[in-house]
């Protein structure tokens, strides 16, 4: 770990149990995440892709804590250590009470801007509602505050009096950007922020979180399934499967010299607008992405992998370091 | 950059804007407010009590100070003054003595031992809807028993509603467990006989206004729980739930202050119908008689007596006409409100 570590994810499973039966006994489990370690420096933008049902946002939430609020039994294990200044803070393990001290520290952007801000609240006791909790500041001052977020977020002032439905799904992102941004938090959890929007507003809003990423010092977990986006913005990209992490690297590493057959896969998907490489190699995965409720022994990619072997049902690979800080979790490719 | 013309609005705004367009709906809400309001005052409306009465120089206020001897004022007759009959004597009599009545000065209690009340006396300009029959004023008792009425409804609902929406709300919120315990409770709960509990409660014990409201409330809580428990349950997995829990906000904030404001459609427009539930409950005790102690005035009392004393008109058509137009009122507001919080009005695809 080195000094400038934000948060440090280990071996980090999330599983939400399956009642059943006569007596609702536990039959099963959906293995949401399953194992997965990484870390954010401070002032890093981290990437996290994947299919869609992989765990990504699962990912996010564990790591704003707000996992049991929505399933009360669901079980977390491993750990999520954040050190702010001189504390570590284990967010996996802190009860709902204790994490309360440090929600100022790390925040969350949401997929879909209709849903992510109240609808009966003005965007002032929106993005002031954070104040209220986490700072000492009187009502002026909270005012202020707002008028100040909104200006950096693109926003007019006068605008924070209105109620959300009266703006388009772009300027509600700001206003989530805006709200996120109020306590001068530490890491922001962006989960897909963008892929609600029209690809014209799309380039807007990630333009305005790189500028204001320079602005606040704040480090982004950016979660999502363009990787074309991901790939212009971030530090360091983590490709997850089925809950589990694949590969894990420098975003110029794995975009362009990507080890894990599933990446490779994915990558040769990204529509490219250059018709002199319109030739270029298609890799094409068979099959469905397998349940995570009986997710496929030993590696969980091999039913759809195009250089599986026998051995692969047998050992789950180990999530190692094939180059200077570039993990992949492939036996195969290393020989 | 001109200046904003458009004023923001809440959604709750809008949709007051839209229930005041529906004329019928918005109306019968005004009537039906100034009425209850009025109905508070009916003491000083309508009473056989003098409002001033003014004797050898002193003044009394008998509305206020309640009792006072017919001696007092020289009357020759016992128990309380009669100040009709004192009204009428000083009136002839030319004296310096005077007193002001009430507009209508008939009192919904005083009955045939009133020197000058009648029984079944039919509508005149004196009893304007005529006397029953034990000679009580059938208007003052009917204005009466509208307050009682509308009061008995709009406790009994807010109190199940507080109840309900804790109850269910809290059940919906958290879930698990919790929301299995409540679910089973509530279908034991729900299955006890209510009218039957009633009227065992009500032969052991003479029942008043609030602890008839208590048995009510006992059972009919229930009803909202549904309802909240479902709009938690829905609300709870938004992201802006999500949002303000991450920001660290308390389960009660979140449960009050957001979740709450967004799940208000259930509570306002089911409230007139309950209201409507509520007037006909205590009418149907009352009649069945075990409602409010005898002297009361309530609908059911009166109706009861007048479906005895079939042939006297005006005692049965008198306590069903005041139901029916209360009850087609409140109704009335009940479709303008479930108008106006119509989605397809304010939808985001508007």
């Amino acid at each position: 770990m080195s000094k400038n570590t934000l948060v440090e994810v280990k071996n980090l499973s999330v599983h939400f149990p399956v009642h059943g039966g006569v007596f609702s006994k536990r039959v099963a489990s959906v293995k949401a995440v399953d194992g997965i370690s990484f870390s954010i420096d401070r002032k890093q933008i981290v990437g996290m892709v994947g299919e869609s049902g992989c765990g990504k946002t699962t990912v996010g939430r564990a790591m704003i804590n707000i996992l049991k609020y929505v399933a009360p039994d669901v079980e977390v294990g491993g750990s999520i250590e954040y050190h702010f200044g001189d504390e570590t803070v284990d967010f996996a393990k802190l009860s709902p009470g204790a994490v309360r001290k440090y929600r100022s520290r790390v925040q969350m952007i949401f997929q879909d801007p209709y849903a992510s801000l109240n609808p009966r609240m003005t965007v002032a006791q929106i993005i002031s509602e954070p104040l209220q909790l986490h700072t000492d500041m009187n009502s002026k001052e909270q005012a202020e505050r707002v008028g100040w977020l909104l200006d950096k977020v693109g926003l007019q002032a006068v605008q924070a009096r209105r109620y959300p439905h009266e703006f388009s799904g772009g300027q509600r992102q700001r206003v989530g950007i805006a709200r996120a941004l109020a306590t001068n938090p530490d890491l922001i959890i962006c989960d897909e922020p963008v892929s609600a929007l029209d690809v014209s507003i799309q380039a807007q809003v990630i333009n305005l979180m790189m500028d204001l990423q320079d602005e606040f010092d704040v480090s982004y977990l950016f979660i999502a399934h363009d990787l074309s986006v991901v790939e212009h913005i971030s530090d360091k990209i983590a490709v997850m499967y089925l809950g589990d992490m694949a590969e894990y690297g420098n975003a110029q590493d794995v975009y362009h010299t990507p080890r894990h057959p599933y990446s490779k896969a994915l990558l040769s998907a990204v529509p490219l607008p250059d018709p002199s490489r319109k030739n270029r190699q298609r890799i094409v995965l068979k099959g469905d992405v397998p349940t995570p409720l009986n997710k496929p022994s030993g590696c969980a990619f091999r039913t759809r992998c195009p250089i599986a072997e026998p051995s692969c049902a047998k050992i789950k690979p180990i999530f190692e370091e094939h180059a200077a800080g570039h993990y992949v979790a492939c036996p195969i490719v290393k020989k | 950059m001109p200046e904003q013309q458009e004023i923001s609005l809440s959604i709750l705004k809008k949709r007051w804007l839209k229930f005041k367009t529906l004329k019928r709906g918005y109306y019968s809400f005004i009537l039906l407010i100034v009425l209850y309001g009025l109905s508070w005052f009916l003491p000083v409306l309508i009473n056989n009590r003098a409002l001033v009465v003014s004797y050898e120089g002193d003044l009394y206020f008998p509305v206020l100070s309640g009792y006072h001897s017919g001696s007092e004022f020289a009357q020759d007759a016992p128990g309380e003054a009669l100040y009709r009959e004192l009204q009428a004597s000083w009136e002839q009599s030319e004296s310096d003595n005077w007193l002001v009545m009430p507009i209508y000065p008939y009192s919904p209690l005083e009955d045939i031992t009133v020197k000058g009340n009648k029984m079944y006396e039919p509508p005149s300009r004196k009893h304007w809807l005529g006397s029953d029959n034990t000679g009580r004023d059938v208007f003052a008792r009917l204005c009466y028993a509208f307050n009682i009425s509308i009061s008995f409804a709009l406790v009994l609902t807010i109190l199940n509603y507080i109840i309900g929406v804790i109850v269910g709300g809290s059940m919906g919120y958290f879930g698990g467990k919790f929301d299995l315990f409540f679910q089973r409770i509530i279908e034991i709960w729900s299955s006890l006989p209510m009218l039957f509990v009633i009227i065992i409660i009500s032969s052991i014990i003479r029942p008043s206004f609030f602890l008839l409201i208590f048995i009510y409330t006992i059972v009919n809580w229930i009803g909202m729980t549904y309802l909240m428990r479902a709009e938690f349950y829905r609300e709870k997995s938004k992201d802006y739930v999500a949002a303000a829990l991450s920001m660290g906000q308390t389960n009660f904030k979140v449960m009050f202050k957001h979740i709450l404001p967004n799940s208000m459609v259930p509570i306002i427009t089911y409230f007139p119908f309950a209201i409507v539930g509520g007037i006909s409950a205590l009418v149907g005790l009352d009649y069945l008689g075990f409602g409010m102690p005898p002297p009361t005035p309530s609908w059911g009392q009166m109706l009861d007596v007048g479906l005895q004393n079939i042939s006297k008109w005006w005692m049965v058509l008198a306590p069903v006409s005041a139901q029916f137009v209360t009850l087609i009122m409140v109704v009335f507001i009940g479709e303008a409100v479930r108008e106006a919080f119509d989605p397809k009005v304010y939808s985001r695809l508007r």
